[in-house]
């Protein structure tokens, strides 16, 4: 697996050189303005650059290639997880480095650095390996633009008030903890159910 | 004798095209040549070999083992050239041996790089720079550098030069010279094939029509020249088949089956595989 992570990793060397110099200006510019959402925009290129990786295994069908070699399906899976949670940790670093800059003004921001990332792979990658890059790109839309729109339209409408209200309710330190545990079952159910898509997969 | 590969009755059917009960089998220390027309079967024959298409029915062994059976130290001995280059395009050599010393166990970087310069191949380029000679180089070499027992090839040779072609079939020479290695190449250059095959499978429509030791071949099949006379004379089931203009005819025969003194040239595997594509019922 660790030969399938490097691949991942130098395939996304190139990008490296352009997306490193972005994160890090608007990130710290972000600190120097208070927008606490700027602190936290590596964890978005974190969460998409996978798909580039993805996107160069099927154009190459490398994949096809890696059943003839001493690799196995679990490991073709994993690797990509792996892949999303180094540049996840890499995104969380980043965000440290900042927010300790910035006088450690963004801390809450911090966790959601890694959560973002996980939590987009773990819908993400399941969805890729079955239907493809491309597919999944539209895909992705639907599913996460409609609901995304309803809940804004419901909240709009106040119909979750009760729901909000309820939440508030709970101590942060509550709060977080179970955001923490709902994204690492999705991130564990996501990868069962990668590995079983990708059981019968003719690639 | 220890076989490499057999593969015994597989069929696997796609919408307008199946094999169908497609049987060959490689014994240890020898090169097999699989021809036929494009689309006869032979990538999908292969590419069933090493799993990566499921197969319908059938037994797929190599190594004596059935191919579900093979364990990450097996798939070491297996060096596999398929068509197109596997490794990312944005990728440079440098990156695809630092991917593979960390793949294979049995990676021999060393050989690499002097392969690698052998066959001119920069380190630092981009493959999408490089040329389809250079890919197709750069496939036989990895496939080459991790100890394989068995190197399955899948047209490994189209688009190269007849230069490193040579280069490449002696390399392949070399290889088998070790008893335990073997080789399948499946290639539509038959006079590469000719010259280092030992035994050659020729598939048709997705059925094997022979599998054969190459020197028995070229004993069994004549080109015949004679006038249309003395062709209609002939046994019709010592015929392949046949090319007819209104002076002469060129046919495919069985030596065995023909009685009588005619001009007979022995046959090249191009001739064999022509005259077996057009054969008329």
């Amino acid at each position: 697996m660790k030969g399938l992570v490097l691949k991942d990793l130098l395939v996304l060397k190139v990008a490296m050189k352009t997306v490193v110099p972005i994160v890090l200006i608007f990130g710290f510019m972000g600190a120097m303005s208070g927008s606490a959402y700027m602190t936290t925009f590596a964890s978005v290129y974190a969460a998409i650059l996978p798909m580039t990786s993805i996107a160069y295994d099927e154009r190459c069908a490398f994949n096809r290639y890696a059943m003839t070699m001493p690799v196995k399906t679990r490991d073709i899976v994993l690797s990509k997880y792996v892949t999303g949670l180094i540049l996840a940790v890499a995104a969380l670093v980043i965000c440290i480095v900042i927010t300790a800059f910035s006088g450690g003004m963004y801390a809450e921001t911090i966790l959601t650095a890694i959560l973002i990332p996980m939590f987009y792979h773990s819908f993400m990658l399941p969805v890729m390996f079955k239907f493809g890059v491309e597919k999944s790109r539209l895909i992705v839309m639907v599913t996460v633009v409609i609901p995304a729109l309803a809940i804004g339209f419901a909240e709009e409408a106040g119909v979750l008030d009760g729901f909000i209200t309820t939440l508030a309710s709970f101590s942060p330190t509550v709060l977080i903890t179970g955001l923490v545990c709902v994204v690492l079952a999705m991130y564990i159910a996501s990868i069962f159910a990668s590995i079983a898509i990708c059981k019968n997969k003719e690639w | 004798m220890e076989k490499a590969f057999e593969i015994r009755n597989l069929n696997k059917a796609y919408k307008g095209f199946a094999l169908k009960n497609v049987s060959l089998s490689l014994p240890k220390g020898y090169i097999m040549g699989f021809v036929g027309k494009n689309g006869a079967g032979k990538s999908t024959t292969m590419n069933c070999l090493l799993g990566i298409t499921k197969k319908d029915s059938g037994t797929l062994k190599i190594f004596d083992k059935d191919i579900s059976q093979l364990t990450a130290a097996d798939k070491e001995k297996i060096g596999v050239v398929l068509d197109g280059c596997p490794f990312a395009e944005i990728l440079n050599v440098k990156d695809i041996a630092l991917i593979l010393a960390n793949t294979y166990k049995n990676w021999d970087g060393e050989k690499f790089d002097n392969l690698r310069r052998r066959f001119a191949l920069p380190k630092d380029k981009q493959i999408k720079d490089f040329s389809t000679g250079m890919r197709a180089k750069l496939n036989i070499a990895v496939a080459l550098c991790h100890n394989a027992q068995l190197l399955v090839l899948d047209e490994a040779t189209s688009g190269l030069d007849p230069v490193v072609r040579d280069e490449i079939l002696d390399i392949l020479q070399d290889f088998v010279q070790d008893e335990n290695n073997s080789v399948l190449i499946s290639s539509h250059i038959t006079s590469d094939l000719e010259k280092i095959c030992d035994y050659i499978a020729f598939i048709k429509d997705g059925e094997i029509i022979f599998v054969e030791n190459k020197d028995d071949l070229m004993e069994k099949y004549a080109v015949i020249h004679c006038t249309n006379e003395q062709f209609a004379q002939l046994d019709p089931n010592a015929v392949i088949s046949c090319k007819q203009n209104s002076f002469s005819t060129q046919a495919l025969v069985l030596k065995d089956r023909i009685s009588g003194e005619y001009v007979m040239d022995k046959p090249s595997i191009e001739d064999i595989m022509l005259y077996y594509t057009k054969e008329v019922q």
